[in-house]
């Protein structure tokens, strides 16, 4: 049959193309393939579980690789528009499909489409305002109605909106209960066949829900923001109704709880007290306390007092009437004048001079005056004498001269015992290198004289600290501001402790008790007390002999580890610029000495160990003795043995702590119990007069003292040691360099030889070469291989 | 007479505080203040017992406190180791300073009230501006090497003491600092009301009257039982009596001058009567033996 003679009704389906090859693939598709796509055969879903969002790759707004941003081109010839972007210029295709975001179909905007077809529920929308109102007729006019078709049956019946449905008249009179009788008689003599419809009925009004709350929910009331009262407050009264409406928590409590005070969701202002008085929430009385009277009187507030007004002559600048001439003063007080000595000017004037005397050391500025009366009743003659002997003694020591020929080394001498007599340990020169310093301070050590030799221990004490690790440094320096010193133990109870305790237990206060000392208040808190600052421009804040130890921790953790500041240290050492000479010079010795030297260092170690160990006990047994001398640096003596005592015994701070526990509600703080006279700080600086005295002297003979931090970084023999490798290990490498160089010439020198032989050998003698350097190179290794091994083991040693 | 001593017991109420901890007068001696153990603290008209209002914010126990000399803010500090200032009106908290390492053992305003000092169980006294917003101490007192356990400033002075057997003396116009060894725990210092003489309570020791100028002993009072507790102690308005507090439930009231016990005020039971404050202007002194506060005033003072 032919297609011309049929006649065609409907669509006809599309033809199968390759219907073949379709048969061939009639495999279920996988699942993997089955994929919703778009009508453009992009891919719908992307992203987890293939149910998020149309986006990526292929529905990227723009080109492959994302959205492109369009340019901005214009010239003299081709002016562009001032084209302005639109949203659109970043929508996919999809977006302004039917189900888009911004759909192009035409349709009817969510005004017109209320939603409610039919006419009757209408009449919930608002009619309070005119506006309304208008609104509503307009939507009446303009608005598609679709009753159902039951209204518009009724409505050709001729029933109207808002009347009941039928006629009543059986039930007339209870239908004219609005009526009077009067109007009824009158209706029914008008229109006797009247009948009144049934009564205008109460429209049931259906208020669309707008929102997208769940039904049931009637939210937060309105207006309540954040920020007025009310906010949260209907969160409350629901609480307040168990059981019933949505509270907002979404899990509760189970039958046997009681229901938690909600902490953490209780937003609700009217919770907090905004009000003075007594709580008012519950008996809200408006009475207000009769208790709390209006003062009478105004408090006089603190009275201020004006500058003293000047006089219009006075000038800011003190001009002495008469310039004093000492021609004026009294015959009597010139001679009195002339016949003073140095000293006694020096008293008169108050100066305080260290040397007149050697008694009297001002503690403060304060003690100006008792320290005059002091001075007159000394015996000037005992005075002198003493002084006298002080002075041949420190010439005779002055002039002590051990090494004769080498100057460098008697000044070293000289400096080393100048440090010795202070109690402290001398740093190392900078002319000379570490190992030189060492074995130079040994030999130094036997020079000196036996009183001198007391202080040593003294000396190692405080260069050596007890424990190994450089570490210790700082944690000693917190431990020993936390806690009080163990002054508790009976042999480090200073006399000055029992001074003090047999002053107290015999009721005799003052000097004995008292310490005065010169205190610096904060620039600020002076200028809040509103008073001028005693002492202007001091950088100071509290006591001066405290300030170590707040600045020290305030400054970088490396320094008060005592870590050497190595760098600095050796270049110190390189600047000095006899360096290279001395190298050279200490590069002779080393080859001899190297291993000499190495075991002569392990022994002096040890021995040193030893007679510190022995020094040790001895100091010990004679603590007692000597702490009227060393009180002046008691704490820092006592420094190792204090870390120990701060780290494994605290026990008297934990008491401290348990006490404060065992505290209850009812008792009363009860104190820390510390036990007598602990007082190091005040100890040290009340007495040991003479001590400081001596130190003092010396100080105009050498100069001053060096920085405190210095003895303690140097102490540290780990450190040496390693920077004595270091340095050594320097050496060596020049030294190596040196020998490679000269092989190298040699080489030189051997190769022309060679080349003036013959050609055959040349080969020959090259790879001999080759092997030689191999052969050196890997004993050279192996060598440094054990040099390193042994520092390592003499640091172990030491260790 | 108003200057005798004081001996009639006016009023006494329960706190409801927990444990009192302390009681001060206010500058002007209207009202008083109780600090409790609760985390709150109490300002009473003491006169006639009646509870004014609570104040509460602090993060723990309050230890002590103080009144600004213009009676608008509190400092208060106690084992939430900070230093809080308190508006008296709305009962607000002003300001906070988590300073201390350890709890605060006492709080002081200086005459200006622009100051607020701590002193601390961490062996320190700050001083910090209150008026600035600065987090910081104007100063740190740090010489105390135990628990700091009173302190009192009196124009351009300042008393602390210290468990550390000593108290100490700053004075901030001369720039110096005196201390004073006790042979025990120093729990309170106080300075007389001229600033000549400090009132020195120390543990199982009798109560000193030291000269501030020299240190020296001008009296001491012996009667009052320490043993263990930290007691204070003040000197009355007049200058003509002491007062200390006792373990043994009473404060005793002694003559400064012939030392003997003028009176003892019995508070009628066993727990011990740790802390006091006298009126500024008046013989008036409270008392707290950690549960009520007591009110004492000379015979015939309200006829």
């Amino acid at each position: 049959i032919s297609e011309r003679m049929t006649a065609l009704y409907g669509t006809s389906f599309d033809d199968l193309e390759d219907e073949e090859r379709d048969a061939v693939s009639k495999k279920p598709t996988g699942i993997q393939d089955q994929v919703a796509t778009d009508e453009r055969g992009k891919r719908r879903f992307h992203g987890a579980f293939t149910g998020g969002f149309s986006a990526g790759y292929f529905n990227t707004v723009g080109s492959k690789h994302g959205w492109a941003p369009s340019e901005f081109r214009s010239s003299r010839e081709e002016r562009s528009d001032n084209s302005r972007q639109r949203a659109e210029d970043f929508m996919d295709a999809e977006d302004l499909g039917e189900f888009g975001i911004a759909s192009r179909r035409i349709r009817q905007t969510k005004e017109f489409s209320t939603g409610s077809t039919l006419a009757w529920e209408w009449g919930g929308a608002s009619q309070s305002t005119v506006e309304g109102i208008f609104a509503k007729d307009l939507q009446v006019a303009i608005k598609a109605v679709s009753d159902s078709i039951g209204i518009r049956m009724l409505r050709e019946m001729g029933w109207r909106q808002g009347r009941a449905v039928g006629l009543t008249t059986m039930r007339e009179a209870k239908k004219h209960r609005n009526l009077d009788d009067v109007d009824r008689e009158q209706i029914t003599k008008v229109a006797p066949h009247w009948v009144a419809s049934a009564e205008d009925e109460e429209v049931i009004h259906m208020d669309p829900f707008e929102g997208q709350k769940g039904l049931g929910y009637s939210g937060e009331l309105r207006g309540s923001g954040l920020l007025s009262e009310k906010y949260g407050q209907s969160a409350t009264i629901m609480k307040g109704k168990k059981g019933k409406g949505i509270t907002g928590q979404a899990f509760g409590v189970g039958a046997f709880e009681d229901e938690d005070e909600s902490v953490y969701t209780s937003f609700d202002l009217s919770q907090y007290d905004f009000a003075l008085g007594p709580a008012v929430s519950e008996k809200k009385s408006d009475v207000p306390d009769s208790s709390f009277v209006a003062a009478k009187s105004v408090l006089s507030s603190r009275k201020f007092y004006g500058a003293p007004k000047l006089p219009p002559t006075f000038k800011g600048i003190h001009v002495p009437k008469k310039k004093m001439d000492a021609n004026d003063l009294p015959s009597r007080m010139k001679e009195a004048v002339e016949g003073l000595n140095t000293e006694q000017r020096a008293l008169f004037l108050g100066e305080n001079r260290e040397s007149n005397g050697g008694k009297t050391k001002r503690k403060s500025r304060w003690d100006v005056k008792g320290e005059e009366k002091e001075d007159d009743s000394f015996d000037r003659e005992e005075r002198e004498r003493r002084r006298e002997r002080e002075e041949s003694r420190n010439a005779e020591r002055a002039k002590r001269i051990e090494y004769p020929r080498d100057e460098n080394k008697q000044r070293r001498f000289m400096e080393y015992l100048h440090y010795v007599r202070r109690g402290l340990a001398m740093p190392q020169p900078a002319d000379i290198s570490r190992w030189e310093w060492e074995k130079e301070e040994v030999e130094f050590e036997s020079r000196l004289l036996p009183d001198e030799r007391a202080l040593l221990p003294d000396v190692r004490a405080r260069s050596k600290p007890l424990a190994k690790s450089a570490l210790a440094l700082p944690i000693l320096d917190m431990m020993r501001s936390k806690f009080v010193g163990e002054t508790n133990t009976p042999h480090m109870m200073s006399t000055r402790d029992e001074d003090r305790m047999m002053a107290v237990r015999s009721e005799m206060f003052g000097e004995k008790t008292r310490v005065k000392f010169e205190w610096h208040p904060a620039y600020g808190l002076a200028k809040l007390f509103n008073v001028p600052n005693p002492y202007p421009g001091s950088t100071i804040h509290g006591l001066a002999h405290l300030q170590n130890k707040g600045k020290r921790r305030e400054e970088n953790v490396l320094s008060t580890i005592g870590l050497p500041s190595t760098a600095a240290e050796f270049a110190m050492n390189v600047g000095m610029g006899e360096e290279k000479r001395r190298d050279e010079e200490r590069e002779e010795r080393m080859k001899e000495k190297e291993k000499e030297e190495r075991t002569e260092r392990r022994k002096d170690r040890d021995i040193e160990r030893e007679r510190y160990d022995k020094d040790e006990k001895r100091r010990r047994e004679e603590e007692d003795e000597k702490e009227k001398e060393n009180r002046g640096e008691e704490e820092e003596q006592r420094a190792p043995g204090d870390l120990l005592a701060a780290i494994f015994g605290m026990e008297s701070s934990d008491e401290s702590e348990d006490d404060e526990e065992k505290k209850d509600e009812g008792k009363n703080t009860v104190l820390p119990t510390t036990s007598q006279a602990d007082e190091k700080r005040t100890s040290e600086k009340g007495e040991g007069k003479e001590d400081i005295i001596r130190i003092m002297e010396m100080e105009d003979e050498f100069g001053p003292a060096p920085p405190p931090g210095l003895n303690q970084t140097e102490g540290l023999t780990g450190f040496s040691v390693l920077r004595f490798n270091a340095e050594v290990k320097k050496m060596r490498k020049r030294k190596r360099k040196m020998e490679e160089r000269e092989k190298e010439r040699e080489n030189e020198r051997e190769e022309k030889k060679k080349k003036s032989k013959k050609a055959k050998k040349e080969k020959k003698s090259k790879k001999k070469h080759k092997k030689e350097k191999k052969e050196s190179k890997s004993t050279r290794r192996s060598r440094s291989d054990s040099d390193e091994s042994s520092s390592d083991s003499s640091v172990q040693a030491l260790d | 007479s108003r200057m005798d001593k004081p001996e009639v017991l006016t009023t006494s109420v329960h706190c409801g505080q927990g444990a009192v901890r302390a009681i001060r007068y206010n500058v002007d001696g209207n009202y008083c203040i109780t600090c409790g153990s609760d985390k709150t603290m109490k300002l009473w008209n003491p006169l006639r017992g009646i509870h004014i209002k609570t104040y509460t914010g602090t993060g723990n126990e309050v230890l002590d406190c103080a009144s600004s000399s213009d009676n608008a803010q509190l400092v208060a500090g106690g084992l939430d180791r900070c230093l809080n200032i308190l508006d008296v009106e709305s009962g607000k908290m002003l300001r906070r300073w988590r300073a201390h390492a350890a709890k605060v053992n006492a709080v002081a305003f200086n005459e200006e009230s622009n100051v607020a000092f701590s002193a601390s169980m961490d062996c320190t006294i700050q001083a910090f501006d209150a008026r600035s917003r600065s987090e910081k101490p104007v100063q740190i007192f740090n010489e105390a090497t135990d628990s700091v356990l009173s302190l009192e400033v009196h124009g351009t002075e300042m008393v602390a003491s210290s468990a550390d057997s000593h108290f100490r003396v700053y004075n901030v116009r001369n720039g110096t600092m005196t201390e004073d060894f006790m042979g025990d725990s120093v729990s309170c210092a106080r300075f007389t009301p001229d600033a000549a003489c400090v009132l020195v309570s120390t543990l199982r020791s009798p109560l000193r009257l030291i000269d501030k100028n020299d240190g020296k002993l001008l009296m001491s009072y012996k009667g009052h039982v320490s043993s263990d507790i930290q007691l204070e102690s003040v000197p009355l308005h007049s200058m003509e009596f002491v007062a200390s507090g006792s373990e043994d439930g009473a404060v005793y009231v002694y003559g400064v001058l012939d030392g003997a016990i003028a009176a003892r005020l019995d508070h009628g039971g066993t727990k011990s009567v740790h802390s006091l404050a006298c009126h500024p202007k008046k013989n008036h002194l409270l008392s707290t033996d950690g549960v009520s506060l007591f009110l004492w005033t000379p015979r015939g003072s309200f006829e």
